[in-house]
């Protein structure tokens, strides 16, 4: 189930003084199965490039096709994208409204059409997913949780459809540490499974590690596309759309500055530890 | 040095809640005067609540608490307290007030019945020592997350503080705001002279204090430099911390038989790297 | 996008009637009003059109942002102006169609219905263009005061109303962010009817009445931070004095006022 844009435009506030472009042109496939994160400083556009796959926004000009169906042509159903999209905001554990978290994580499934026996299935799936005892929590008001554990009843609220696409926005922001690596090592899980995983994030070395694909966005267009390896090992460029770089790109480059020759496809943590050792050890012969 | 922040066996129970073990539990806090001390600990550690103690935001169930010499549980002292430690928290959006910002910035002097004349001297004084004297006469609500965490700085430092408590004030930013606000923080530190307490779960954070305090479930476990902690990796596991990406390559390699010497940043991991390159 | 809607309207500016005080304004602005409803003349109108237009041009606001003030509000004026032309009934009939007949006294009724809307709604409008909120809350707050003598708390009132300016565009911004969750999530806020569509507001009302108790928490706690302990003693950093220009200006109104009564 490809995601398919072409010529994708957007445009807030079109005709009015305030008016601006936020995308323009954006022309992608996202496969099947696939880890693509989209990186690009506040303002680039991705943000709205999600809104815009996920059917929450149109666009101004051009089209999003889902299995090949375009999704805001007159008579598309929308329950069928939802099913298959589920989309984790921002702090999402903002959007929890039911008495109970049993509750609360079935809205999405009960919305998408399933039944009720399907729905308890989903619901016990989903918990055990995100780590939450099914029996201690589901009478639980979700209000009286703790913040990481809203975190999770509002993430198993999302995973419940089981929808085969997972557009995450900043998912980890205002998680801890530990919290971080957790959820991280989730999405990985959920990507092997076969998931298509589209996330964005400010957190370079968790991209690094994970993607399959970065996408940067930089003034409402496509700058940088391809492996995590090609993307992240273009300094240069990634400077100049205000990225970061991961800190092992950071290493890396500051060891060639120093005249040091070592490979700047090297994005990972345990990659450059492997090529440190070669470097320190092959000294020593 | 003088120690401008003091507390004894201090000990709190929030009342809503029927925990077993307090909030906090026996807290022995010291800070000298110019100190820059960072507090780590995994949410739930106590750590927000030792915050609020050092300006009366909470007193102590048990034990004492003094800041600036002043016992925190007596009420006569909150006020004199609360503007000698300012506190900047963790949500931009929630802690300004004004919808301008000189405004906003003006709220506390305006609290305290600073003369007319005196606050828009005041006003200034502290945006231009954020970097945000060109925006007076902004509204917040159009600024990015650095800038309003720099405007809610400057509110506090409005009010002449001796000492301003970082609640985990960079946790929703983004990387280019994070940077702004703890450049900020060093720049207090440093050419201001303020005491400063950053009370953070992000250890990459802590590499400029002058002093690290890791707390476990309401009590100090440890402190020292960040070097004597980021080297205790049992500790770091058990408080739930994750030392930054340098220290971690640098540990790594030591655990491989490379010694390259402790690095708490990305300069330190380079410059090890590159001595044993030239040593052999 | 939402959080682009310019709060109250205000556009910063150093005019003289930027810098007038806002307690002459909030006063004028209201004698203003009271004269557009009570006056039936031509010449009151163009007295009262004549002053705005004058305070427009010097407070160099521009045009555009002028209109962009009496916009919403055109619709409403259309409708009026169609409503009173077909209904009200006079001698004089310039247009007759089976039905449908148009009379002199209803056009001319018409016209100063709309004229008179337009007018009520520019004046309000000069003000907030050239006024912050802040500046009207503290000007509101002033020329209340003598009723807090009687227990009236004007200082909390004053301070409520300037927080909620503050937070108007949060919570906007936080009404998008919780309706395109929630739309992810499969909710449908525009289908179905009446009772469908209140029922399903409730995954939006929840999050939003309870992420406004949260900011309403953490904002008292930051104002106690911040040495606030209500409103005595307070000092304000901004406080307008009447100057020349004050008095120039309740002499124009002064002016028109003069003017109207001499045309009865």
């Amino acid at each position: 189930m490809p995601i398919t844009t072409e010529g994708l435009r957007f445009e807030y506030a079109p005709g009015t003084p305030f008016s601006h472009v936020a995308l323009e042109d954006i022309s992608v496939t996202i496969d099947d199965g696939s880890f693509t994160s989209l990186i690009g400083h506040t303002g680039s556009g991705k943000s709205t490039f999600i809104q815009l796959i996920a059917g929450l926004i149109k666009p101004t000009a051009g089209k999003i096709y889902l299995d090949g169906e375009d999704i805001n042509q007159k008579g598309y159903d929308k329950k069928k994208l939802r099913r298959k999209i589920g989309v984790l905001f921002q702090y999402p554990e903002y959007q929890l409204f039911e008495e109970t978290v049993e509750k609360d994580i079935a809205f999405g499934p009960t919305k998408a059409g399933f039944t009720e026996d399907e729905v308890a299935v989903k619901v016990r799936k989903a918990m055990e997913l995100v780590g939450l005892d099914y029996e201690t929590f589901r009478e639980k008001s979700p209000f009286e949780l703790s913040g990481g554990e809203k975190r999770k009843v509002a993430i198993a609220g999302v995973l419940a459809t089981d929808p085969q696409i997972l557009i995450l926005d900043e998912p980890i922001a205002g998680l801890d540490p530990i919290g971080r690596q957790d959820f991280m090592e989730m999405v990985r899980d959920l990507n092997r499974g076969g998931k298509t995983v589209i996330m964005i994030s400010h957190n370079m070395d968790d991209l690094a590690e994970y993607s399959t694909r970065v996408i940067a966005l930089y003034q409402g267009k496509v700058y940088l596309d391809g492996t995590p390896n090609e993307v992240f090992s273009r300094y240069g460029h990634l400077k100049r759309a205000g990225l970061d770089l991961p800190e092992t790109g950071k290493v890396i480059q500051k060891l060639r500055d120093r005249g040091i020759d070592i490979d700047r496809e090297i994005i990972t943590k345990d990659a450059l530890i492997r090529e440190l050792k070669k470097l320190l050890g092959g000294k020593d012969d | 040095m003088e120690e401008i922040i003091r507390s004894e066996g201090l000990t709190y129970r929030y009342e809503t809640e029927t925990p077993k073990r307090p909030a906090l539990d026996g807290v022995d806090l010291r800070v000298r005067e110019g100190e820059f001390v960072a507090v780590l600990g995994h949410n739930g550690s106590g750590k927000s609540t030792l915050a609020k103690h050092i300006n009366a935001l909470l007193v102590p169930s048990e034990g004492k608490m003094f800041t600036n010499g002043l016992d925190t549980s007596e009420e006569d002292n909150v006020i004199e307290i609360r503007r000698s430690a300012g506190m900047v928290f963790q949500n931009p959006d929630n802690q300004i007030v004004a919808t301008v910002v000189e405004e906003d910035v003006a709220f506390g002097p305006e609290n305290l019945g600073v003369r007319q004349e005196d606050i828009i001297e005041k006003v200034y004084l502290a945006l231009n020592m954020v970097n945000m004297g060109d925006f007076g006469k902004r509204s917040p609500h159009m600024l990015s997350g650095g800038q309003k965490q720099r405007v809610a700085i400057a509110g506090v430092l409005a009010m002449d503080p001796k000492i301003i408590i970082f609640d985990e004030s960079t946790s929703m930013l983004d990387p280019v705001g994070r940077k702004e606000v703890m450049a900020t923080i060093n720049y207090l530190n440093k050419v201001e002279k303020k005491t400063i307490v950053l009370i953070t779960h992000f250890m990459e954070e802590t590499v400029d204090a002058d002093r690290v305090v890791v707390m476990i479930k309401g009590r100090i476990e440890d402190e020292g430099t960040p070097g004597e902690i980021f080297r205790k990796r049992d500790l770091l596991m058990r408080a739930g911390l994750i030392p930054p990406f340098a220290s971690d390559v640098a540990y790594r390699l030591k655990d491989e038989g490379f010694d390259i010497g402790q690095a708490l940043t990305v300069d330190e991991l380079v410059e090890g790297i590159c001595r044993s390159l030239q040593k052999d | 996008m939402i959080k682009d809607i310019t709060l109250g309207q205000y556009f910063p500016g150093e005019s003289p009637i930027h810098k007038m005080d806002a307690r002459t304004k909030l006063i004028l602005t209201l004698v203003l009003i009271v004269i557009i409803f009570f006056v039936h003349t031509y010449i009151g109108y163009l007295c009262v059109a004549a002053l705005l237009v004058l305070t427009a041009v010097i407070s160099k606001v521009g045009a555009r942002f002028v209109y962009n003030g009496i916009k919403p509000i055109l619709p409403i004026a259309l409708f009026t102006f169609v409503i009173n032309l077909f209904f009200i009934s006079g001698e004089t009939v310039i247009f007759e169609w089976r039905f449908i007949k148009i009379t002199l006294e209803g056009l001319r009724q018409s016209v100063i219905t709309v004229v008179r809307l337009v007018l009520l709604v520019l004046s309000s409008t000069m003000m907030t263009l050239t006024t912050s909120p802040m500046e009207l809350t503290t000007a509101l707050e002033r020329l209340l005061k003598p009723l807090s003598k009687i227990g009236f708390p004007v200082h909390e009132i004053a301070l409520m109303m300037s927080i909620a300016l503050r937070f108007i565009p949060t919570l906007l911004e936080e009404t998008d962010k919780i309706m395109k969750a929630q739309t992810a999530r499969g909710a449908d806020f525009e289908e179905g009817g009446l009772i469908k569509k209140a029922k399903a507001l409730v995954p939006l009302l929840v999050p939003l009445f309870v992420s406004a108790f949260r900011r309403a928490y953490d904002l008292a706690l930051a104002m106690e931070a911040r040495c606030y302990n209500g409103g005595e003693g307070r000092t304000k950093m901004r406080v307008s004095h009447f100057h020349k220009r004050d008095l120039f200006a309740f002499a124009a109104v002064g002016l028109v006022v003069i003017v109207i009564a001499l045309g009865y």
